[in-house]
């Protein structure tokens, strides 16, 4: 009877040890970037423009546009001149 | 009796280490990870992740490259930013073709509105009010104190040691902003959205916008029913819009300000 004991308690205590030592690799497994997201899979079915995350996924990149972004200036007349037309200050 | 337990703590401490969790070791690394990782991400490094977010937003959406609504929301952007000469930032805005309505900011500068909000707005005062909420999040370095934070826990202190801005640390650089993309998707805390509100009023105050253009916007959208596409994209990730509402009365003294509302049906083409 003691025997049977001691052994159920130790499976318990080793069970909850395993699962206290493997829970940060699960909670990051389930927060991985990899994870399919419901987004991507929905995307398939209703088209990419209706999902608020758009197309892609955190790996994509469009370095073309974003330079044309960080490139696209109109002159501080034109700035004043908007300002000014506008009332502001 | 004694046999048994003995094998037990052998059991446990061994089966903990095959884990590779429990040790001494990764007790003290995590340790020196917490401190380390509180050193925070400088303004240079927050724009090289912000960079690559809005490099992800570009890719997710693509640009809205019409020249009159490009040009008419950087003009717009620009006369708000003047009110900040001390902003560290260099700052860039630009339309996503998209439909859904929305605004982004990624550090750094990077502000983006959607064609979907665009189309939602009905004067330059609430273009403003959008934009100006935006630049809030971004000199309120919302994105890079939730990284700071995030650094903290998972203990991801590479950072630390080495700078963002170092090539070899590229990799990092891509999972910070797989971080910030998802916070901007996921949306930011009640405090951030507060705080991001009250930066949007004092710009359009400084500038000599109607001051109540935020507030008309909230209200406009969170008219809609919660389970409208609208509601789901702008209130998911800019949540809590009566909170904000009331929150925001305090700020505002209808000391009068433009809308610029003429201008805005003339110059924007998504103008309904």
């Amino acid at each position: 009877m003691n025997r049977k004991k001691v052994f159920l308690g130790g499976v318990f205590i080793l069970s909850s040890a395993i699962v206290y030592a493997a829970w940060p690799n699960w909670k990051k497994l389930l927060s991985s970037p990899t994870k399919p997201k419901t987004a991507t899979i929905v995307a398939g079915v209703r088209g990419l423009d209706t999902l608020p995350e758009g197309k892609g996924d955190n790996t994509s990149r469009d370095w073309a546009a974003l330079e044309k972004m960080e490139s696209y200036s109109l002159s501080a007349e034109e700035l004043n001149k908007f300002i000014q037309e506008g009332g502001l200050k | 009796m004694k046999k048994n337990i003995f094998w037990l703590f052998v059991l446990i401490i061994f089966g903990g280490q095959a884990f590779g969790q429990i040790g001494l070791g990764d007790i003290l690394e995590g340790g020196q990870q917490i401190f380390s990782g509180l050193r925070g991400i400088s303004v240079e490094e927050e724009g090289k992740i912000g960079r690559e977010m809005a490099a992800n937003l570009c890719a997710r959406f693509g640009l809205y490259e019409s020249s009159p609504a490009w040009s008419y929301v950087w003009l717009v952007g620009k006369s708000l930013t003047r009110q900040i000469p001390e902003t560290r930032y260099n700052y860039h805005f630009a339309i996503l073709n998209t439909a859904i309505t929305n605004a982004f900011s990624a550090p750094g500068g990077y502000v983006f509105i959607t064609v979907g909000l665009l189309a939602q707005l009905k004067d330059e005062a609430e273009l403003a009010a959008v934009l100006g909420h935006e630049i809030g999040h971004i000199e309120k370095r919302h994105v890079a104190r939730e990284m700071e934070k995030s650094k903290v826990i998972s203990g991801t202190s590479q950072l630390a040691k080495k700078s963002l801005l170092d090539n070899s640390n590229r990799q990092l650089v891509e999972q910070l902003s797989g971080i910030g993309v998802d916070l901007l998707f996921k949306g930011f805390s009640r405090g951030d959205e507060f705080e991001a509100d009250a930066v949007a009023i004092e710009l359009l105050k400084k500038t000599g916008y109607d001051a109540a253009g935020l507030k008309r916007v909230l209200q406009r959208l969170s008219g809609e029913k919660s389970d409208s596409p609208i509601y789901q994209t702008m209130f998911r990730t800019h949540p809590f819009p009566q909170e904000r509402i009331k929150k925001m009365e305090t700020l505002l003294d209808y000391s009068g300000g433009v809308t610029n509302s003429e201008r805005f049906s003339r110059l924007s083409p998504l103008a309904k």
